[in-house]
């Protein structure tokens, strides 16, 4: 099956690699930005200035007397199409006053009409209530599509007098603190339309609010069983972890902006979790499904699959047999210990999700919130089988129970050894409901015990490969699986 | 000849299954038209012995002598080491039934992934018109494997009548194990059958090929050219809860009340959704003679060859289904009723539960 691997340095550059093999092989992208050229000058069609919070709640109101964006260094201003959030009176680029709108986040967009370098702001502040109602704390971004946006410069802490102007300046060569440099882009996926009024502060480590976000249309089986897969990038410099938060839909519409919202999508959050740090990454796909793996630093893998089981069942009854699942269902820190943040097949709670026949999502879980390196629940409703396998507590032969629940130094798949000609079992990873039985299994996605295998090697079975990755550092026969890789 | 089917007694039967056994290749040690034993390939020697029991029937709720017939199968390192297995209890598969009149065996092989022979008979225990055993010969499905060879024998040990009148969990089911065995098995979180101490007769016997041993060669693990009992070996992956109270919360789980049978994700119930089934393989593993849970370890030897579990809650005795351009027939593992007739007193049941067999033709 197509797959790729490299190096990412970036969130938002595993995202364009993603995009570059799936789009070579018959998906279709319907968003997503891939320039990762960020450093001034950058010729772009929009550019904005997103307007954090800028003061106490005693003043609700944003106001500037003008706005100019420039691309010579005191030159004319760009003229072009101007818009805003928000505003009761006044005309952009002139003097305004916005609504009230609280703690909201502000932008004020233009539209340049083609791309165009823009080198130089510069900003007026009201009349009246200039410190409390210019921009205080504020970032200057670009896109080429009006969706996507990059970081060119921040400021805060400004302080304003009425009627005072303000220039701000990114001229060639320079680079906002957010990129790791100018060829590396980093974004921030959170989209300021559909979070607006979650109020942020400018330190925050998601506050750019770059909507760094794709949309694939991967074929699927045919025309009435598609799949959407949107992917966004985060990164947060605070606790060193970058993020790829997936979700998944059958049905897709343009207009609906909110990562998450789609017809039949799943609003909750999936979470790849990665280091900060360069990462080194593998991509697999196919007509129906996505599989990302990522080795952070020398020995942690994470993993993200989104998109189809195999279904025990045919589409005239189970028509979108959905699985997503990866590191977490929360942006926990990369250097977070705890046996809930695992692999793409052997969830912990929240991170795996399953779409039924009924249309809904459900959770699928096997591991606990704990400290216990790997621990699995008791009586999970939907899980990963063989990784759970059961809730008893262990004993000595012939009550041995290989159950995982209680005592781990029993799970079964770590006391399968290979035969003494080294050949060993690999088994599918099933999603099993207690109630409905079978209902999928991971597509090129398959169990196989500890202690016969290493990172990253590669096991050929009927002249097919197969590359085994471990579940994040843990090495027991619990935490490994292979994925087809042609 | 992949499949066979016929009737009659227990001699006619072995008879059928000698012919099926001798068109797929199988050697008369004797030369040809000498009968049993046989071998073929890795499997080096079969054969069977037949002896009887006085017991007494409870089934519906009575109590009448009887006498059963049961048949040893056995394999061994050659034809004359299987006779002389077939004709001890503790070295051979032990198959009851076989004083009832069989009113259709079913007999299935498939060369093409190792030499085997799959028998379901069908016969009526006179209360129950369709009751059904099970019995298997031959190499398991090694999967590509490089190790020599296994060669078993193998029985679903379970008669078709209530054999005692002791307690609701006792019945019919013999506590019944190995290859076959599935209903009232203790899963309890443990892969497979390990309730060594209540089984009342072997279900499975096997000899491993001296040459390429799958097992180290150390003591803990069984020694080549020797007959070997079900005592460490695992069958089935259970996922499961020996938890009474965790089966009879819910009628749909999949353990179902009374059951105990775990929730198995390789004997899944049939999808409500879709009325599809499951067929899920039956893998062998061998475990070591370590007793101590932190040092026990398993070498996956194969699996049953071209055998599956499977639900019978919406398939009738004989019932084919094809997936993926494979035939496969589906039968009770004892007498297919109702979840709620599992261990209940004087009822032959099995539940909607049920194996498949692939169907060469």
């Amino acid at each position: 099956m197509p797959n790729a691997t490299g190096v990412a340095n970036t969130p938002s550059e595993l995202l364009a690699a993603i995009n570059t093999l799936v789009v070579a092989n018959g998906w279709t992208k319907l968003r997503g930005e891939t320039d990762m050229n960020c450093a001034s000058p950058k010729a772009a069609r929009y550019w904005r200035l997103l307007w954090i919070e800028n003061t106490s709640v005693i003043d609700d109101f944003r106001a500037l007397n003008s706005i100019q964006f420039r691309t010579a260094l005191g030159g004319a201003a760009i003229s072009g199409t101007w818009s805003a959030t928000s505003i009761a009176s006044g005309t952009l680029p002139g003097a305004f006053i916005s609504a009230d709108i609280d703690d909201q986040i502000f932008t004020i967009t233009l539209d340049a009409g083609s791309a165009t370098i823009v080198r130089e702001a510069a900003i007026q502040a009201p009349s009246s209530f200039a410190n409390a109602r210019a921009p205080r704390d504020f970032m200057i971004q670009w896109s080429n599509d009006n969706l996507c946006w990059t970081t060119m410069y921040r400021v805060n802490n400004l302080t304003w007098s009425n009627s005072e102007t303000k220039i701000f300046q990114f001229d060639d060569g320079y680079l906002d603190s957010l990129h790791t440099n100018g060829t590396q882009a980093r974004r921030v996926g959170f989209d300021v339309r559909s979070d607006f009024s979650t109020v942020r502060s400018f330190n925050n480590q998601y506050a750019d609010w770059c909507d760094d976000r794709f949309i694939w249309q991967a074929p699927g089986y045919d025309a009435n069983r598609r799949i959407y897969i949107e992917a966004r990038g985060h990164s947060n410099l605070g606790n060193s972890t970058n993020y790829i938060q997936f979700t998944l839909s059958p049905e897709y519409s343009a207009g609906v902006p909110g990562f998450g919202d789609q017809i039949g999508g799943f609003s909750g959050d999936t979470v790849l979790i990665m280091d900060i740090n360069p990462v080194e990454y593998w991509i697999y796909m196919n007509n129906t499904r996505l599989i990302v793996i990522v080795k952070n630093g020398a020995d942690d893998y994470t993993s993200a699959y989104i998109g189809f089981l195999s279904a025990f069942a045919d589409p005239d009854n189970y028509p979108h047999p959905l699985y997503m699942c990866a590191t977490s269902d929360g942006f926990d820190a990369f250097n977070a210990t705890n046996n809930v943040l695992s692999s793409m097949c052997d969830p912990g709670d929240e991170a795996g999700r399953v779409r039924l026949w009924d249309n809904n999502w459900y959770e699928v879980a096997n591991r606990n919130n704990s400290g216990i390196t790997n621990l699995y629940k008791q009586f999970p409703v939907t899980y990963v089988w063989p990784y759970h396998i059961g809730s008893g507590g262990r004993g000595n032969w012939p009550f041995t129970f290989v159950g995982d629940w209680v005592d781990f130094d029993n799970h079964w798949l770590n006391q399968i050894d290979a035969t003494n000609q080294g050949d060993y079992p690999v088994y599918p990873a099933i999603v099993v409901n207690r109630e409905y039985g079978n209902l999928g299994a991971l597509q090129g996605v398959y169990v196989v015990p500890g202690s016969v295998v290493v990172p990253e090697q590669v096991v050929t079975i009927n002249a097919i490969n197969y590359r085994a990755f471990p579940n994040r550092t843990r090495r027991a026969g619990c935490n490994w699986f292979l994925v087809r890789e042609d | 000849m992949a499949y066979s089917t016929g009737s009659g007694d227990y001699n006619a039967l072995m008879a059928a299954v000698l012919a099926h056994a001798v068109a797929d290749g199988w050697v008369e040690a004797g030369g040809i038209g000498t009968g049993w034993p046989i071998s073929k390939g890795n499997v080096r020697g079969v054969d069977w012995s037949t002896f009887t029991i006085a017991n007494t029937d409870f089934t519906g709720g009575g109590a009448f002598p009887k006498t059963t017939r049961w048949i040893r199968i056995a394999v061994g390192t050659s034809p004359a080491n299987a006779t002389a297995n077939a004709g001890s209890t503790a070295t051979s598969a032990s198959f009851p039934n076989m004083e009832y009149t069989i009113d259709t065996w079913h007999i299935f092989s498939d060369p093409s992934i190792g030499d085997h022979i799959n028998v379901v008979v069908q016969f009526s225990n006179g209360f129950d018109a369709a009751v059904f055993g099970h019995f298997s010969f031959g190499e398991l499905n090694k999967h590509g494997m490089t190790y020599g060879g296994l060669a078993y024998a193998s029985a679903h040990p379970v008669r078709g009548f209530a054999a005692d009148n002791n307690g609701d969990e006792n019945f019919a089911r013999d506590w019944q194990a190995g290859v076959y065995g599935s209903i009232f098995r203790h899963f309890n979180g443990r892969i497979g059958y390990s309730y060594t101490s209540n089984l009342t007769y072997n279900p499975f016997q096997y000899v491993i090929s001296p040459t390429n041993s799958p097992f180290p060669a150390l003591p803990i693990w069984p020694a080549a050219d020797t007959s070997h009992d079900q005592s460490r070996l695992l069958d089935t992956y259970g996922i499961s809860q020996d938890s009474f109270e965790i089966h009879t919360v819910s009628p749909f789980n999949l353990g179902d009340a009374n059951a105990k049978m775990g929730h198995s994700a390789l004997i899944a119930s049939s999808q409500p959704y879709s009325g599809g089934v499951s067929f899920m393989p039956i893998p062998i593993l061998i475990a070591n003679t370590t007793s101590a849970s932190q040092t026990l370890r398993y070498i996956n030897v194969g699996s049953a060859p071209n055998i599956r579990l499977c639900s019978l809650q919406n398939l009738l005795a004989g019932d084919e289904i094809t997936y993926a351009g494979d035939t496969w027939q589906v039968f009770p593992m004892v007498c297919r009723k109702e979840t709620s007739t599992l261990g209940k007193r004087g009822i032959v049941s099995s539940g909607p539960y049920g194996f498949a067999y692939k169907k060469v033709v």
